[in-house]
């Protein structure tokens, strides 16, 4: 007779029993497995891989990238050892970059409606502003622009703001004059991030890490540089003369110093222009303000960063905005009509000569990423809108190719479909030409003052924070970068305003006013407020001069 | 003859830019941040915490200490408690490797981890739309609930073996597997080879008496290798987690 209390033995048994075989790990390996393999996670790409060169479009460094591709699209990127300008450097962006045409914010079809753009085309006069100069796009702009009676505008490169400065002194042309990082021992740097991105990043940082190149860095922020420079001073009278020469002398501050130092011993020379067709263009900050009934911007490279109120001052009533752009940015939220254009890869592009580089360069950046997608050029928006017939940005390539061959100046790279080319150094050097060194100024340090801080990612920002999805890794989910919404402190500073750590502070400077999160850290220094800023942080923190401007900051 | 894969990080020359963690999670395909990530959610095999010196302005000094899976031999702590043999140490190369298909996710592996190394799938891996077309081949996406981290690149390390066995030679060609955090670091702080290779500068770096291992008091035999010239980063690099514990080393 089988009681309960037998059942029960039993089932405690077999309970027992089957903790000791195998089955339940069996289930719970096959249900992790089976957990494991739902439809919806993603499944690599298959097809032949093939390896293929081009250039990074992101920013005007002309980068070379060697990509593999599978089934039509870039799969990795990697430096090119022999590229002639980078030397197998990329920046962080430029590992990323073959994503940005996935970005989560990309934009596919017009936004906005373009019934005003006729009628405004009408009542004045129209400009295009070119965010990203001297590729063969600019060129159909300054054509397109001329056709229709209206400006190529353009706005300054913060990496060579100085040299602006000095072609002025010098009454040159703007942008005929580089750095000869080449051939420097040393560089001084008021608070350009040489080591962090500035410029085209392999031509410093190959010597520098060879030590062939010694970097003093002049800057009261802890930046990067600072830190990694092999020597950091505060201000240029630290360093007296012990430096090797010749000496570069680049900055993002205290331009009119840099200058000075440049026309004393720094390694500046001149530059030859492009074989081909180059326009100038007109500087923005030269337009009247409240002058411009059209304006078309090209914000899909943004190289150069400007915050709307500049350009914004610059509109008539009733004018109408159209932004091309492959993903939604800082100034395409203000803009009225938004045209969907290729992200990086997707078609053919091509650089001219990168800032500050001491020769004239040009690199093609053949497309790398060959399926379906946004193909669109801001020149076919023109053709249509403006009933023009431009020619394509590939035709103009082709043309910019055989004019360098023609030419038969400098060493063409061929590196796959792409190809880089550097001209020979024309022999100006303006080393010797001497002027007094004016007495430095004093600092104000009563006055709470904002510093950008990460100077270079911010240029970069609309590139390293926001253009590659992959920039998230170093935003979100690590504390290398300062987030947006941080303003870091001294704890000294932060007494004073009665700020403690964590809390919203409102900082207020003459363009508005954003409210951070104050975190106290000791790496500032006493009366500075450090905030990362974005293009979309430029309504309010106008940071794109470079200077320090005056802020409030008390407790939101 | 066996190898024994390490690294070395010269911390005096890590600018601190990040170009190693974006190119390992590229090759890795390591997804985009999921919308509520943090630090402590995200998944990051290589990880460059910022470490500060604690002095006040203007002595405060900031490093940059790129951290990864140590790939330890000895008592491999992941390994040892793994409930279900999801770690495995391969003897041919010392590479600790994880098998995400066996991980349950209890985690174990993460609360016994010195190096806070080991990440968690909080989320499904989601990319972008349409950015699968750029993930990386060689490498399976792991999935929600599952452990991952850094295997030194395996993909690139099976892909030279590959080209090895193609050109009919037994050994890999040392200039065919590197990492992607060493290839892509840009002050070449970091030197990637076979420890077991005497002449391999890896090896070389790693016997200098300036080199030294996270927590060498644990006797993890860890094969990843620091170097700093500066007093106050070793000791802070001796610190379980770096700029959270101070210099407890």
């Amino acid at each position: 007779m089988i009681e309960r209390r037998d059942l029960i033995k039993l089932g405690a048994g077999v309970a027992v029993g089957t903790g000791l075989t195998p089955i339940p790990w069996k289930l719970l390996d096959d249900t992790a497995i089976w957990s494991q393999n739902w439809s919806w996670i993603p499944k690599v790409p298959r097809g032949e891989i093939t390896v293929r060169n081009s250039t990074c479009t992101l920013c005007p460094a002309g980068c070379g990238v060697r990509a593999q591709c599978v089934a039509g699209a870039a799969v990795g990127i990697a430096g090119v050892g022999e590229h002639p300008l980078s030397r197998g450097t990329l920046c962080p962006a430029g590992f990323g970059s073959h994503c940005a045409a996935y970005h989560p914010r990309r934009i596919r079809q017009p936004q906005g409606a373009l019934d005003a753009l006729a009628g405004a085309l009408k009542r004045g006069p129209m400009a295009i502003l070119d965010l990203g100069p001297r590729r063969a796009v600019s060129s159909l702009y300054a054509d397109a622009a001329e056709a229709k009676g209206g400006m190529y505008l353009r706005v300054a490169n913060r990496d060579e703001a100085f040299l602006d400065v000095l072609v002025t002194r010098l009454g040159r042309e703007p942008g005929s004059l580089g750095v000869d990082l080449e051939n420097a021992r040393t560089v001084i740097s008021f608070g350009a991030p040489v080591l962090d991105g500035w410029a085209t990043p392999g031509r410093v940082m190959e010597r520098w890490r060879s030590g062939e190149l010694q970097v003093i860095q002049v800057e009261r922020r802890q930046s990067r540089t600072a830190l990694a420079a092999n020597r950091w001073v505060r201000s240029f009278e630290e360093i007296g003369g012990g430096f090797e020469k010749p000496a570069a002398v680049v900055g993002a501050e205290d331009l009119d110093r840099v200058a000075d130092l440049n026309l004393e011993f720094g390694s500046f020379v001149a530059r030859r222009p492009l074989p081909f067709a180059d326009p100038a263009g007109r500087m923005l900050s030269s337009v009247p303000d409240g002058s411009l009934s059209a304006l078309f911007i090209d914000s899909s490279r943004a190289y150069d960063v400007i915050p709307w109120p500049a350009i914004q001052r610059k509109l008539a009533d009733r004018a109408v905005v159209v932004a091309f752009a492959y993903k939604q940015d800082a100034l395409t939220r203000h803009a009225d009509v938004v045209l969907p254009v290729a992200a990086p890869y997707e078609t053919a592009e091509d650089l001219g000569t990168p800032p500050c580089s001491a020769v004239a360069a040009y690199c093609t950046s053949p497309a790398l990423i060959d399926i379906p997608g946004v193909k669109e050029t801001p020149v076919d928006h023109l053709n249509k809108l403006l009933g023009l017939s431009l020619e394509p940005v590939a035709e103009v390539i082709k043309k910019r190719v055989a004019a360098i061959e023609q030419s038969k100046r400098g060493t063409v790279t061929k590196l796959g479909e792409a190809i880089a080319w550097v001209d020979e150094p024309c022999g100006a050097s303006f080393r010797l030409r001497g002027t007094s060194v004016p007495p430095s100024r004093a600092e104000a340090r009563s006055e709470l003052k904002l510093t950008p801080q990460q100077l270079k990612l911010q240029i970069h920002s609309d590139r390293a924070s926001d253009t590659t999805p992959l920039q998230t890794k170093l935003d979100q989910e690590s504390g290398l970068y300062t987030p947006p919404a941080i303003a870091r402190l001294n704890p000294e500073t932060a007494r004073g305003l009665n700020l403690q750590n964590g809390v919203n502070a409102l900082l207020e400077t003459k363009h508005g006013s954003a409210t951070r999160q104050v975190l106290l850290d000791p790496a500032v220094a006493p009366g500075i407020i450090e905030v990362a800023v974005t293009p979309a942080a430029d309504d309010v923190l106008n940071i794109t001069d470079g200077s320090l401007t005056p802020v409030n900051a008390r407790r939101a | 003859m066996k190898k024994r894969y390490g690294m070395v990080i010269d911390l005096d020359r890590c600018t601190g830019c990040g170009a190693c963690m974006m190119a390992c999670a590229a090759e890795n395909n390591v997804p985009p941040a999921e919308t509520a990530a943090t630090p402590r959610t995200g998944i990051t095999w290589m990880r460059v915490y910022r470490v500060n010196n604690g002095a006040p302005y203007p002595e405060n000094r900031t490093a940059f200490i790129p951290m990864l899976c140590q790939q330890c031999d000895n008592h491999t702590p992941c390994q040892t408690v793994c409930p279900q043999n999801a770690v495995e140490h391969d003897p041919d190369t010392g590479i600790v490797g994880q098998v995400p298909q066996r991980c349950l996710g209890c985690r174990y592996c993460m609360t016994a981890c010195p190096y806070h190394a080991r990440y968690f799938n909080w989320w499904d891996p989601k990319w972008p739309a349409g950015m699968e077309a750029a993930l990386n081949p060689a490498v399976a996406p792991r999935m929600r609930g599952v452990v991952e981290k850094c295997n030194f690149c395996h993909g690139r390390y099976h892909a030279a073996k590959a080209k090895a066995a193609a050109a009919g030679k037994r050994e890999i060609d040392p200039t065919d597997y590197v990492p992607a955090c060493a290839a892509a670091c840009p002050a070449q702080a970091i030197t990637f080879g076979d420890l077991n290779d005497e002449a391999s500068p890896a090896s070389k770096l790693a016997k200098s008496p300036e080199s030294f291992r996270m927590l060498e008091k644990l006797d993890t035999e860890g094969k990843v290798y620091f170097r700093s010239n500066r007093d106050w980063v070793r000791r802070i690099a001796a610190a379980p987690v770096p700029n959270k514990g101070g210099n407890r080393g």
